[in-house]
């Protein structure tokens, strides 16, 4: 009789333990805030205000008119401060890439890579337009 | 106490324990999620302050124009059609060199913000930085050379250099660039009895972008730079194209002065006794540095400042609080700065 009795106490022992498992595992499922003090809506608004910037005399136009891929990537980082991650890529109207060099800086990402298109129309007499797409992101330790 | 009941109370004891520790690691998970999705919220709408202050005239919409505090603060250029183009003066009245500068006080009370810190910084886009290398007087001429070193975001930049040397009512012009690495050499000779009062001043204008053209002066008096202008004998103030002159020492004969930009150099119109000089309108995408000369007690004196009154900052330090910097790209006068907003928490008392 004595040993049916212990074998249920040693049965609760094991229950609980379970339970306590099951309930320490359900906290694994809970995610754990990383790095919450994200800037993409910062990134976004100084990719923005680049572009507008830059080309608010037509000038980046002019640069992808004469595929003055070097003197563009100066132009915009210039404009971003240096910890900026970027990359710019020109698109036709048919969305073809023109840009036959990239134009970007280098530096390890870190924190996600936000992505404005801005669209841009040559000054010239063809009127070309153009669909400039900067990605940004932060550089610098993770 | 029979064993059963030992083992149920230790089971009930390892449920318990779990639940607890459950629970505080929910509650500083739960922590951690809210406090983080309020800096998120706070960086969102600092950065719609921010944009708010760049993007939109204030009231009344030329505020600036009136010399007096605005009731609703914003720095847009009134009614341009060029993104994010700041008001010139508007930048003027932030600078504290300037008579008709705003204190904090009215920038905080016009821009509304309760228990948030406003900080305003303008700076040139490109940075100058000159240095002599060399100098040797023979008879009445003195040789110089000087180091131009041009860069951008601590980045070399090829740069375009219009230089002027102006003395004792001498000026000359030198033109020259700099190299991909940011290196430029100038070399003149000016006559020896003007160089311990002479100026030199000097444009660069980028090669990839000619509305990032930005000004440097160096006094031959101490042989350095000098970032922002002295107020030793006049404190020059311009604003809304008028040069307001105030003589900060008795004995003070202005004699003339001078308006230079990348492009171009002009004599100003001085009115001897008259205390506002027209700022002449030139159309060149530079800065202008303006230039006053005369005698003080007998002595030749020129001091200078720049249109817009760049660099400057204005408002909160921030010592020992949050600060949030938005970076901005702006327009002035079709010329390109930085312009950094900074919100945050006030200051610690």
């Amino acid at each position: 009789m004595n040993i049916v009795k212990n074998k249920k106490g040693v049965a609760r022992v094991i229950e609980a333990l379970l339970a306590s498992v099951l309930l320490m595992s359900c906290l694994s499922f809970i995610p754990v805030p990383s790095n919450m003090k994200n800037s993409s809506g910062n990134l976004v608004s100084t990719a923005r205000n680049t572009l507008l910037s830059l080309d608010s005399n037509g000038h980046l136009a002019a640069l992808v008119d004469n595929g003055n891929w070097s003197e563009l990537r100066t132009c915009i980082a210039s404009a971003l401060p240096l910890t900026a991650w970027f990359n710019l890529t020109v698109f036709g109207k048919d969305m073809s890439i023109i840009n036959s060099s990239p134009i970007s800086n280098a530096g390890t990402i870190s924190g996600k890579i936000v992505s404005v298109d801005y669209v841009c129309a040559s000054q010239s007499v063809a009127y070309t337009i153009y669909v400039l797409r900067l990605q940004l992101s932060e550089v610098g330790s993770t | 106490m029979p064993t059963t009941s030992i083992d149920t109370f230790f089971a009930c004891t390892i449920i318990i324990a779990a639940a607890l520790i459950s629970t505080a690691f929910l509650t500083s998970s739960l922590q951690t999620t809210i406090s983080g999705s309020q800096d998120i919220n706070k960086e969102s709408y600092l950065n719609a302050i921010a944009d708010h202050i760049v993007t939109n005239p204030g009231a009344p919409l030329n505020w600036a124009d009136n010399e007096q505090a605005p009731t609703d603060f914003g720095l847009a250029a009134n009614g341009s059609t060029i993104p994010y183009e700041v008001g010139i003066d508007k930048i003027t009245m932030l600078n504290q060199l300037n008579n008709y500068s705003l204190s904090y006080a009215d920038i905080a009370t016009a821009a509304k913000l309760n228990n948030i810190a406003l900080g305003i910084k303008v700076s040139q886009v490109m940075s100058i930085n000159i240095q002599q290398s060399f100098n040797n007087t023979m008879g009445n001429e003195t040789s110089f050379s000087f180091e131009v070193l041009t860069s951008i975001d601590s980045e070399p930049a090829r740069a375009n250099l219009h230089c002027f040397v102006v003395g004792n009512k001498y000026l000359m012009d030198i033109t020259n660039g700099t190299s991909d690495i940011g290196i430029g050499q100038i070399n003149f000779q000016i006559p020896r009895a003007i160089t311990e009062n002479a100026k030199l001043i000097v444009f660069a204008r980028a090669s990839c972008d000619d509305r990032i053209t930005s000004y440097a002066i160096y006094n031959f008096a101490n042989s350095q730079q000098q970032p922002t202008p002295s107020d030793d004998v006049l404190t020059l103030s311009p604003l809304n194209y008028v040069l307001n002159l105030t003589t900060n020492e008795s004995g003070v004969t202005i004699q003339g002065g001078y308006l230079f930009s990348f492009g171009y150099e002009q004599n100003l119109t001085y009115t001897q006794g008259v205390a506002q000089n027209p700022i002449p309108r030139i159309i060149d995408k530079s800065p202008f540095v303006i230039i006053i000369y005369g005698q003080h007690n007998a002595t030749f004196f020129q001091d200078w400042t720049a249109y817009p009154e760049i660099p400057l900052k204005a408002g909160s330090s921030f010592q020992g609080s949050e600060q949030n910097v938005f970076s901005y790209i702006v327009t002035i006068k079709d010329t390109l700065y930085k312009l950094d907003i900074s919100l945050g928490d006030t200051p610690p008392k």
